[in-house]
C-alpha cells in the first residue's frame, strides 16, 4: 500500500489549482490537509524564503513551482540544512515525454550534434520565468548546460545560444502569442539521426510526443497522458517516502545564476 | 498533338529538369510541350531529350535561335542565370522561367530588370513555394498578419535530395557532393557554406519571408552559426520583426520545411511538401486563438501552380509578376546572405583567435 503524505496549504491561487488537481489524480498518494508539516508548495520571487519558512515548521518535502529569480542565501542555507527532498515543479522538466527522451538525446548530443529548443506562451508572460522552465527542460532532457546567452530579449520572446556540458551547440527561442496553445519542443539532428520532442501545455493531460529517427525510419515512443505537474508531485512523493533527495534545487539555483547572469 | 501546344526549351539539364519540370510538364500536355534540351554534357542531352522526344543540342544560342521554342526554362548552374536570362529576353521569347537565384548580384538584377522592360518578356522565377495553393490560401486568408506578425520562421530540415528525385525520375549524371565533411571551423568554409546554404537553400522562401517584412531594407543579422549538419542558422532583426532562418542538412528519415509568422494573436504555420517529388501541396494552418483554420493540403504542387501561373500569363488570364519584386526578392536574400557571411566569418575569426591564445 502506498503511503499517503499530506499536502500543506497555500495561499498562491496557481498552485492552489495545480494541487487541487494533482491530489484527485493521486488521492491514495497525497491529501490535502491543513497541517503543515506534509508537502509544501512555494512559489514566486520569495519562493526561496518561503521554502524556509515551510521546513522550520517541518514540511517533509518542498515543491517549487515557478521559481523568480529573487535568492535569499540564508534561506537557502536553511533548505539546504533540512535536507529534505525538494522538487521543482516547472512547466515542462516532468512531462513524462522528457523522461523518455532523456536517454535518447543524451546519447547523441555531443559535440557534432545541433540542439533547437523553443517554447511558446501566452502573450504578456513574465519572460523570466518562461526562460528558467526552458532551461530546466533543456537539463532535464539533456544534462548540464555549460554556456547560455542572449541575442534578443523583448516583449516578443527570446533568441538566446548556449552549449551543454556534452559538447552540442543550443539554439534557445520564446515566442509570446494566444495565437496558439503554449508548447514546448526540443529537436536534436546528428548528419544521421534525430529526435524531436513536442510538449503540450500543463494545463491538460494531452500526452507529449518523442520521435526518434535515422536512416531506416522514425519511431515514435510510447505517449503518456500524464501532465508534468503530476509527475513532479508523484516524484516529490516517492522521494519523501523513499527517504532520498533530488538534484532539482541546486540545479535550479544553477540556472537562475546562469540566467541573471546573461540577462 | 504538340503543334497546338507552347514550345518549352531547357538550358540545362540536370536533377531539376528531369526529376522536377520534365514530371510537372507531363501533367500539362494539354498546354505544354517540350521542344528542345539543351546541356553542355551531350549524352545528358541526349538522354533527357529522348524522353521527350524533343530537339538535343549543347548550344545556348542555338536553342534561343528556335522558332518553335516560346518559353526557356533556364536550369543552369547558377553563375550563368542572369546572362541567359538576359539571352533569352534579346532572342524575343514570350516568357522566361528561371531558377532560383535568377541573379548573383545586385548589377545583374538590375541589368535583368532593365530588359525585362525593353522587351516585356515575362520573367517568373522558380521559388514554387510562391506558388504553391496551400501558400496562397493562406494569403486570401491571413487578414492583418502581415502588419501584427513579430516573429517569422523558416526552417528546413533537409535529407539528400537523392532520395526524393530517385522517386519523381531516373536522373543520369547526377551531381557529386563533397564526400568529406568540411571544417566548419575555418572562416572561409564557415563562409563558403552559408552563402552556399542561403543562395541553394534558404533562397526558396526568402521571398516569403519578406512578405512578412514590409522594412525589408534594414536588415541586421544578430548572429549566423554553421550547425554540426552543415547548413545555416541565422537570426535576425529585418525592421521590426524577429526572423529566424534555419537549414540543416541531415540523413535522417525525416524532412521538415516549415513557414511560420506569428502575431500575439494570429500565426501561421505552412508545411511543405519535399521538393522534387510531385506530392501535392503545401499544408497552411490559421490559428486565430481558439479558432483554427487548414488550408491543403491540395492536389496540385508549387511546380504545376507555377507552370499553370505561366500559362494563364500567356493566354492573359492572370497578372504577370512584378520584375521589381522579383529584384527586392533577391536583394533581400543578396542583403541577408551578405550580412549572415560576415557574421559567421567574424564569429570564426574569433574562435580561431581564442583557440590561438
Amino acid at each position: 500500500m502506498t503511503q499517503q503524505v499530506t499536502v500543506a496549504p497555500t495561499t498562491d491561487a496557481r498552485a492552489r489549482l495545480i494541487i487541487a488537481q494533482v491530489v484527485a489524480s493521486l488521492p491514495v498518494s497525497l491529501r490535502s490537509a491543513a497541517a503543515r508539516s506534509g508537502l509544501a508548495a512555494v512559489t514566486g520571487d520569495s519562493w526561496s524564503r518561503s521554502g524556509a519558512r515551510a521546513v522550520e515548521d517541518g514540511a517533509s518535502g518542498v515543491m517549487i513551482l515557478a521559481p523568480g529569480l529573487a535568492l535569499d542565501t540564508a534561506a537557502l542555507d536553511e533548505i539546504r540544512r533540512a535536507g529534505v527532498p525538494v522538487v521543482v515543479d516547472t512547466t515542462w522538466s516532468y512531462n513524462p515525454a522528457v523522461g523518455s527522451a532523456a536517454p535518447h538525446l543524451m546519447q547523441l548530443a555531443d559535440e557534432d550534434a545541433s540542439v533547437e529548443t523553443r517554447v511558446e506562451a501566452p502573450a504578456g508572460s513574465n519572460l523570466d520565468e518562461v526562460a528558467l522552465a526552458q532551461l530546466g527542460l533543456v537539463r532535464s532532457a539533456l544534462g548540464d548546460i555549460a554556456e547560455f546567452r542572449i541575442e534578443r530579449w523583448n516583449v516578443h520572446g527570446y533568441e538566446a545560444v548556449g552549449r551543454l556540458a556534452s559538447g552540442s551547440d543550443v539554439a534557445f527561442s520564446a515566442i509570446l502569442t494566444n495565437a496558439r496553445r503554449p508548447h514546448a519542443s526540443i529537436r536534436l539532428l546528428t548528419r544521421r539521426a534525430a529526435v524531436r520532442v513536442e510538449l503540450p501545455d500543463t494545463g491538460t493531460a494531452t500526452c507529449g510526443s518523442v520521435i526518434v529517427s535515422d536512416e531506416t525510419g522514425a519511431v515514435l515512443l510510447p505517449t503518456s497522458f500524464e501532465t508534468a505537474h503530476r509527475a513532479a508531485w508523484r516524484e516529490l512523493h516517492g522521494r519523501v517516502v523513499s527517504g532520498s533527495t533530488s538534484s532539482d534545487f541546486e540545479e535550479l539555483l544553477e540556472d537562475i545564476k546562469m540566467l541573471t547572469s546573461a540577462r | 498533338m504538340t503543334s497546338n501546344t507552347t514550345g518549352v526549351g531547357f538550358l540545362g539539364a540536370g536533377p531539376v529538369t528531369q526529376a522536377i519540370h520534365l514530371p510537372t510538364l507531363a501533367r500539362l500536355g494539354d498546354t505544354f510541350h517540350v521542344a528542345s534540351i539543351m546541356d553542355v554534357d551531350s549524352a545528358v542531352a541526349e538522354s533527357v531529350a529522348a524522353r521527350v522526344g524533343a530537339r538535343l543540342t549543347t548550344s545556348v544560342d542555338e536553342l534561343l535561335g528556335e522558332d518553335d521554342v516560346k518559353v526557356v526554362v533556364i536550369c543552369s548552374p547558377h553563375q550563368f542565370h542572369a546572362s541567359q536570362v538576359i539571352a533569352a529576353c534579346r532572342a524575343g521569347k514570350e516568357a522566361v522561367l528561371c531558377e532560383k537565384p535568377f541573379a548573383m548580384s545586385r548589377q545583374e538584377a538590375e541589368e535583368i530588370a532593365a530588359v525585362a522592360e525593353e522587351t516585356g518578356v515575362h520573367i517568373i522565377v522558380g521559388a514554387m513555394h510562391t506558388f504553391d495553393p496551400g501558400w496562397t490560401a493562406a494569403k486570401a486568408n491571413w487578414d492583418d498578419l502581415v502588419a501584427t506578425a513579430h516573429t517569422i520562421r523558416y526552417d528546413v530540415v533537409l535529407p539528400p535530395n537523392p532520395r526524393f528525385e530517385d522517386f519523381a525520375t531516373e536522373v543520369v549524371n547526377r551531381p557529386v557532393g563533397p564526400q568529406t565533411a568540411a571544417d566548419r571551423r575555418d572562416p572561409e568554409v564557415a563562409a563558403a557554406m552559408v552563402r552556399g546554404g542561403i543562395m541553394g537553400l534558404a533562397i526558396h522562401d526568402l521571398p516569403l519571408v519578406r512578405v512578412f517584412c514590409p522594412d525589408f531594407t534594414d536588415v541586421e543579422v544578430l548572429s549566423c552559426q554553421v550547425p554540426t549538419t552543415g547548413g545555416y542558422l541565422v537570426n535576425l532583426r529585418v525592421g521590426d520583426k524577429a526572423v529566424r532562418v534555419t537549414g540543416h542538412y541531415t540523413g535522417s528519415w525525416e524532412p521538415e520545411w516549415v513557414f511560420e509568422a506569428i502575431a500575439d494573436d494570429k500565426s501561421l504555420r505552412i508545411d511543405f511538401t519535399p521538393s522534387y517529388v510531385l506530392a501535392g501541396s503545401a499544408t497552411a494552418v490559421l490559428d486565430f486563438g481558439p479558432e483554427r483554420h487548414v488550408f491543403g493540403p491540395y492536389d496540385q504542387s508549387g511546380y504545376e501552380a507555377q507552370w499553370r501561373f505561366l500559362a494563364g500569363v500567356r493566354a492573359g488570364d492572370v497578372q504577370p509578376l512584378d520584375v521589381t519584386e522579383l529584384i527586392h526578392d533577391l536583394t533581400f536574400a543578396l542583403e541577408v546572405a551578405d550580412k549572415a557571411v560576415e557574421s559567421v566569418r567574424a564569429s570564426a575569426e574569433n574562435m580561431k583567435d581564442e583557440a590561438r591564445a
